[in-house]
């Protein structure tokens, strides 16, 4: 009586890691397919294994259910009436029982827990796996910017129940004049401030002011003791200081000299 | 007490059986086979057949193989309950005279009670009351009989002129209804070279005794059947009550009892230790086709109770 318990136990325990295999695998090829659409649309990967978590634990929740002797019956029919025979009498006790439950251990015995496994399915899972593993490595470089997630909280700003929710919204737009070399100031945009005071960090050796006339004795100096030459000349360049033009102007001096002293 | 180390030898033991018999019955497989699964499930069987089918010869055989006591009865329209069951004789010994009761042929282990349809409504009740009970009572005593008891009833279907056909509440109380048809051409060939040659018909062995097929009858019920064929079981016989399509008045629950019975047994004898789906498929046929009434239109079509149970098995 108890070897037949102990029996019907082993084979509950076979259905249930059966279970478990076939939901890890299917959770795995669940996370790829979750992680391809979010490294596509830019989404954090944790939201992958999350996902992938959240299907692992509700299929395994569901399939806990179908932990059920009738799972291996199906699975072996040549010993399906036996066994639910010797399932629903385990609690009896006669000649005929005894003799049916020790032909059920030893024809249990020599069936494998293989059985319980459908090799396509499994196998086709197996292979699946590293094809999604390669194609979420390939998909990655791809971006899709209509669904980033600045897109996306733009929109979702649009919404008034998410006001003040997002972050501050900015007033402006976007213009394009086609004015400026590209290959200097980067896109062929400018932002347009709108009427908001915004506040700007700027390196505090820039001369920001821009109301202030020109001072000329600036550019005095910089052109007034130095002929021009046609080998060397010096850009004016504002963010340069006083000390540093009369440096660089020594040395286009000494530079010129030697120029001449070589003809 | 049948050892279990011997639990194995049960189909050899039975397959035996069906060798010995076939020496002197040719064919006729199913109903040897089905007239020990009542004999097992301690019931009894009524026979269908047309004359000439070997019914004597091959109950008596079983009986032989069996080492059972065998008596026959032949039923005709002036044959009294006493006739069957006995009665008190007055006898004298050493000059007082005394009622000894002189047993009739029910006293045995196995009756054949050939056309009991022809024996009169009082006679088949009183076969029938000791069918059921297993006893006797005849002036005002009660006489118990013997174990294991058996009575192969037997139907013509033809002649059925000056019959008193058994009503359904009668029939029911058989187990079975066995079905005997013409043997095929190559068995009757057979029968004819064994019957007619100078050989004697051998005398079929015994094979088993009346305490082992006592053990067995016990061991039949000890046969475990899983839920789902239970199930299976009393859902075929409701069908029988439901399809008023084709079956105008269905089985009553002796029926899912004598299914269930017979199924246990006959998985016994094919060597199993638990019941089969085909066992119950298989012993529907004999279980159901008494006990249940065709509507009319079932029999305009054409329509016998076998194929309403194929119907229902579908």
């Amino acid at each position: 009586m108890t070897n037949i318990r102990g029996l019907f136990k082993e084979l509950k325990y076979e259905i249930f890691k059966n279970i478990l295999v076939v939901t890890f695998l299917r959770s795995v090829i669940a996370f790829f397919i979750f992680y391809m659409f979010a490294s596509l649309f830019d989404l954090w990967y944790v939201f992958s294994f999350l996902f992938a978590a959240a299907y692992f634990s509700v299929r395994l929740y569901k399939q806990m259910k179908r932990i059920r002797i009738k799972v291996f019956e199906e699975h072996n029919p040549e010993i399906k009436e036996m066994l639910s025979t010797a399932a629903d009498n385990q609690d009896k006790e006669n000649i005929v029982l005894t003799e049916l439950f020790k032909e059920v251990i030893e024809k249990v015995r020599k069936l494998s827990s293989g059985t319980l496994i459908v090799p396509k399915e499994i196998l086709i899972m197996i292979i699946l796996i590293p094809i999604l593993a390669v194609a979420s490595f390939e998909i990655s470089y791809f971006r899709i910017d209509a669904l980033s997630q600045d897109k996306i909280i733009d929109g979702l700003q649009q919404i008034k129940i998410f006001d003040g929710l997002l972050g501050e919204k900015i007033d402006g737009d976007i213009i394009d004049d086609g004015l400026l070399d590209e290959d200097i100031f980067g896109e062929k945009k400018i932002a347009q401030l709108g009427d908001q005071e915004i506040n700007i960090k700027m390196n505090l050796g820039f001369e920001t002011d821009l109301t202030r006339p020109k001072d000329e004795d600036t550019d005095q100096i910089q052109f007034k003791d130095y002929p021009e030459s046609d080998d060397v000349e010096l850009i004016y360049d504002t963010s340069v200081s006083r000390e540093n033009i009369e440096e660089d102007a020594k040395l286009a001096r000494a530079y010129n000299e030697k120029i001449r002293n070589l003809k | 007490m049948v050892e279990i180390r011997n639990l194995d030898r049960v189909k050899d033991v039975f397959d035996k059986i069906s060798d010995e018999l076939s020496q002197v019955i040719v064919g006729q497989q199913e109903v040897v086979g089905q007239v020990l699964v009542a004999i097992l499930c301690n019931g009894n069987a009524l026979l269908e057949s047309l004359p000439g089918l070997a019914k004597t010869t091959m109950i008596k055989s079983i009986s032989q193989v069996l080492d059972l006591q065998f008596q026959r009865i032949q039923s005709t329209p002036d044959l009294m309950p006493s006739d069957v069951i006995g009665t008190y004789l007055i006898e004298e010994d050493k000059g007082k005279k005394k009622f000894v009761f002189q047993k009739g042929p029910i006293f045995s282990n196995i009756v054949l009670v050939d056309e009991i349809n022809r024996a009169t409504p009082k006679t088949q009740s009183a076969l029938l009351e000791a069918m059921q009970e297993k006893q006797v009572s005849v002036g005002g005593n009660t006489f118990k009989l013997d174990e294991p008891f058996f009575v192969l009833a037997t139907q013509n279907p033809i002649d059925q002129e000056g019959t008193y056909p058994m009503p359904e509440a009668q029939t029911d109380r058989f187990l079975l209804k066995i079905l005997v048809d013409y043997p095929q051409a190559n068995e009757e060939l057979e029968i004819v070279e064994k019957f007619t040659s100078e050989k004697d018909v051998p005398t079929p062995k015994v094979m088993l005794s009346k305490n082992s097929l006592l053990m067995l009858q016990k061991l039949t019920r000890q046969i475990p059947i899983s839920n789902d064929m239970k199930k299976r079981a009393v859902e075929l016989v409701l069908k029988t009550r439901n399809r008023k399509d084709i079956i105008e008045y269905g089985a009553s629950p002796r029926a899912s009892i004598a299914l269930i019975m017979t199924a246990k047994a006959r998985a016994l004898i094919e060597g199993r230790k638990f019941v089969s789906k085909e066992d119950i498929d298989y012993m529907a046929f004999p279980v159901l086709r008494h006990r249940i009434i065709l509507n009319f239109e079932a029999e305009r079509k054409g329509m016998t109770t076998d194929d309403a149970i194929k119907e229902l098995l579908k």
